[in-house]
């Protein structure tokens, strides 16, 4: 996991929720209210969009902490 | 990604713009990195709703498929067009049910307005009879517009269906009858014919078109979420539905003023002189012909165009008139104002002449300073921001939710050259000895006619767009006003005019209610283009005679103020009616007038000629 990818998803985080992750990477859906299944797609979309990637459908409805959704995104990116 | 406008991104966040200025980025720029906070932002500060949306309006949505994401973007969406909307949501795949539930909370919620949305999963594509194809799927959306209509009393719009953008017959799948793509456009053709001037419909197969049909639809989220619209376009898709809803509820702008240096042609006049700004020739001339060529469009469907510019006023009609290559002339314009004040006191004196509310303006400049002086000056106005190249020009105004139109009505179309006319009114109207002897002068010929079938969606458009000359703004639709039609207890009564300048079409409307000894004028309304013409006269003294035609002893009138109808207040005492006490209740402000029917009048104008029919 490179450092510089969790800072895109956690800048991609911080703008959908309207809130920075509390516990940085280590943040989960139940950590915060904003983070709902519908909010949790918003967030794929904007990290795709920074990083103009695709990433896998079932990112869409797995919702882990946000170090496996960077570890999701290094993968689908390459 | 895939933009689905031309518009420059906003230089501030969303978040941090005051909510005229972003209400008017949402009508411009389409992208979820805008609408997104913008959504979350409303919900956060509900009270922009009331401070914004000049009307309320409840959706209910029934879909086949997921609508979460769009039932998010929907409301901001409206409140750009002020509608301050109420959305609500059914569990998708649950249309029929929703619907034949007697018992269910659709009916208990009594929405003004059904969205109905289907996806080409639903139609069996790839059937084996295709005609049976299009006809389940026509028999099924245009049944549930029966029962939208009769068990809920509201307006259907429906979604209509997207060709796919993956099919078998690829290049021939248009002169295949039984591809897909064939079969969906069919269905959409049926639809639109079978639904008529009766459905709202948002063209989505249009919508996918214009960004890209894999933009449109990206098929990772309907495996995952049976969601059909990718997260780029819905808020495309929302923004149309919401400029569906504001040309159906008489909320899209009237007039569009336009800048003239740099936006009707390439260059400055008065720097460049008649012979050197461009139109017509080279790029950026084709760019500018080809932006007047739209808004001819814009002037031929109904929108009334006017200019403010600030230049010599004979230079700039000269400019009009023998510019070269020009394909708007002055008499496309319905007001010109050029000069050296600021814009807006050129808006306002537009807004004067032709009798329009600011909010029925949009206006269109190239320069960023006026359209930030406009904007801050008068925040009623829609402001259109140009791109910098003006071969983008057309995008900014193609899609604008402000110039959304139905299905546009004989009256419609006849809308510019009845405002051109208007300014030829006032000539003589300034030359005129006497009011009697202009009134006269213009030598109006009047129709009274009952309202029929044929003339439903004109009066519904009255019913819904009137505000100035609107004694009490009941907003009836099309089909509440159809349900009038013959009931023993009303009579409904259009008015339409001409005058020696131009035939103005249908401009007002009466609704008689008989209540025993009653006639009561439950609305009584006028186009702005005739206000001071008397027509009124005509239209209260009709509503007398019905009433004394069943018996009647009286007639009651009533006016109910609003922000825009102080103009009326005085009218029933000035045709003779008389106050009546009324016990509290009604809307606040509210005063009721009585004319005895055993008295004659109440008096007719004596400067309008009746038609015969």
């Amino acid at each position: 996991m490179t450092a510089p990818l969790l800072d895109v998803v956690l800048a991609a985080f911080a703008d959908v929720m309207g809130e920075p992750a509390p516990n940085g990477g280590d943040t989960v859906p139940e950590d915060v209210e904003m983070w709902t299944s519908l909010t949790h797609v918003h967030l794929v979309y904007e990290i795709e969009s920074r990083l103009d990637i695709a990433l896998p459908e079932v990112l869409l409805v797995h919702r882990g902490s946000l170090a496996t959704v960077a570890e999701a995104v290094r993968a689908a990116a390459g | 990604m895939t933009e689905a406008s031309t518009q420059p991104a906003a230089a501030q966040p969303a978040a941090a713009l005051p909510w005229p200025e972003l209400l008017g980025e949402l009508r411009g720029e389409a992208r979820p990195q805008l609408w997104r906070p913008a959504a979350r932002r409303l919900r956060r500060e509900p009270g922009a709703r009331a401070r914004h949306g000049r009307r309320q309006v409840a959706l209910a949505v029934l879909a086949t498929h997921t609508t979460d994401f769009l039932a998010e973007y929907l409301p901001v969406g409206a409140l750009s067009v002020g509608i301050d909307l109420t959305v609500r949501q059914f569990p998708y795949g649950q249309v029929e049910a929703e619907l034949l539930d007697p018992a269910g909370e659709l009916r208990a919620q009594r929405p003004d307005y059904v969205l109905l949305a289907g996806t080409e999963q639903d139609l069996q594509l790839g059937a084996a009879d295709p005609d049976a194809v299009v006809e389940a799927a026509v028999a099924r959306w245009s049944g549930l517009w029966t029962r939208v209509r009769e068990d809920l009393g509201a307006r259907v719009v429906q979604c209509l269906f997207t060709v796919p953008a993956d099919d078998v017959y690829g290049n021939v799948s248009a002169a295949v009858g039984s591809s897909d793509s064939a079969v969906v456009r069919r269905i959409n053709a049926a639809l639109l014919e079978r639904g008529g001037d009766d459905v709202l419909f948002v063209d989505c197969d249009r919508l996918a078109a214009d960004v890209g049909r894999r933009v449109w639809r990206d098929p990772r989220y309907w495996d995952a979420l049976r969601q059909p619209v990718s997260l780029d376009a819905l808020p495309l898709l929302a923004r149309t539905v919401a400029g569906v809803l504001a040309a159906d509820l008489g909320l899209t702008r009237r007039c569009l003023v336009v800048d003239l240096d740099n936006t009707l042609w390439g260059g400055v006049l008065g720097e460049d002189g008649l012979d050197g700004v461009q139109v017509g020739q080279g790029a950026v001339g084709e760019a500018h012909a080809r932006f007047q060529e739209y808004l001819g469009g814009l002037r031929r469907r109904g929108v009334v165009l006017a200019v403010a510019s600030k230049n010599d006023a004979d230079l700039a009609h000269r400019a009009l008139a023998e510019i070269p290559g020009m394909r708007l002339r002055p008499s496309d314009f319905a007001v010109v104002v050029a000069d050296w004040r600021p814009k807006s006191e050129q808006l306002r004196e537009i807004a004067g002449r032709l009798g329009l509310g600011l909010e029925s303006l949009a206006f269109v400049d190239d320069n960023p300073a006026e359209r930030s002086q406009v904007a801050g000056e008068l925040p009623e106005v829609d402001v259109i921001a140009l791109p910098a190249q003006p071969s983008q020009y057309v995008r900014a105004l193609a899609g604008r939710p402000t110039l959304e139109t139905g299905r546009p009505t004989a009256d419609d179309r006849a809308r510019a050259a009845s405002y051109q006319a208007l300014q030829k009114v006032e000539g003589l109207r300034v030359a005129a000895d006497s009011l009697e002897g202009f009134l006269d002068s213009l030598q109006m010929r009047s129709l009274l006619r009952p309202l029929t079938p044929g003339g439903l969606d004109r009066a519904a458009q009255l019913l819904q767009k009137t505000n100035q000359f609107n004694l009490t703004t009941r907003r009836r639709s099309r089909d509440e006003l159809a349900e009038l039609l013959g009931h023993p207890d009303w009579r409904c009564l259009t008015l339409s005019l001409r005058d020696r300048f131009a035939d103005h079409g249908t401009v007002g409307l009466v609704l008689l209610r008989l209540d025993g000894a009653a006639g009561e004028i439950d609305t009584l309304l006028l186009s702005c283009r005739v206000i001071g013409r008397t027509a009124e006269r005509r239209l209260v003294a009709a509503a007398a005679a019905e009433a004394r035609a069943v018996g009647c002893d009286r007639l009651v009138g009533r006016y109910v103020p609003t922000s825009r109808n102080s103009l009326v207040a005085g009218l029933y005492p000035e045709l003779g009616f008389q106050p009546v006490d009324e016990s509290a209740g009604g809307p606040a402000g509210a005063r009721s007038y009585m004319y005895p029917l055993d008295l004659d009048g109440p008096s007719d104008s004596p400067h309008l000629t009746e038609e015969q029919a």
